[in-house]
């Protein structure tokens, strides 16, 4: 069983996950890091490693905003392969689909691909119903490794 | 397999929460479960997937459950969405 840390910089990450709280009814293995605008990569590096310190010796996923951004390097310093994975590209769907069921099996390797391939398979460019070809379904369940 | 009919009655459709609630439910049983809407057929045990049905009030679906307790998963998925998912 791995646990998931939302880390973003300003309230984007609580604000995820009070909402994929509130759609999915639950989301015990997830928790919110929201970093200050101004941290430095130093600060980050300690508050994600604190919260991770506080989700004890579980597996851990690290879903992060930006790639690129102080949370991604700050994760990515963090980041054993194995152990301690790191997504970027964070979305309300991602964080939605961590509180429904299905992938509380998986080693958090294997998590942070089935939820990259989610979270990319969630954008759509919508139509309105009948204008074209309906979107492909987000089929259960996905093959990883 | 058991087929049952049934339409999307809560005043909200089948919306974020109303989804989850119903692929909690699926992911009870072990029989596969799918929802079907104008043919298009998504599984009722991945909620980005039944969110992409997009329905509304007033949407006629057909549940499809197949498997050693498909009876169960039916009755208690057709219960959950004609009860409005608890709403209203």
């Amino acid at each position: 069983m791995f646990r998931t840390l939302v880390v973003t910089q300003g309230a984007l990450a609580s604000e995820l996950v009070a909402a994929g709280k509130r759609i999915a009814g639950t989301l015990s293995q997830c928790q919110a890091v929201s970093l200050g605008w101004d941290d430095d990569l130093a600060t980050a590096r300690e508050r994600i490693a604190s919260a991770m310190a506080e989700a004890g010796p579980s597996e851990v996923l690290l879903l992060v905003d930006l790639f690129g951004s102080t949370p991604c390097q700050a994760a990515l310093a963090l980041a054993e392969p194995g152990r301690v994975e790191v997504v970027t590209g964070a979305n309300l769907p991602m964080v939605v689909r961590l509180g429904c069921p299905g992938g509380e099996s998986l080693s958090v390797s294997e998590a942070a691909e089935w939820l990259t391939a989610k979270g990319q398979g969630s954008i759509q460019h919508a139509q309105p119903r009948g204008a074209g070809s309906a979107p492909a379904p987000c089929a259960e369940p996905v093959e990883v490794g | 397999m058991v087929e049952e009919d049934v339409e999307i009655s809560n005043r909200l459709g089948l919306h974020a929460r109303a989804a989850a609630k119903l692929v909690h439910q699926a992911a009870r049983f072990k029989s596969r479960i799918a929802l079907v809407r104008e043919g298009e057929e998504v599984d009722a045990k991945s909620i980005l997937g039944v969110l992409l049905l997009a329905a509304p009030q007033g949407t006629a679906l057909k549940l499809r459950c197949d498997g050693e307790d498909e009876e169960a998963a039916a009755a208690a998925l057709t219960g959950l969405i004609r009860d409005k998912f608890e709403e209203d």
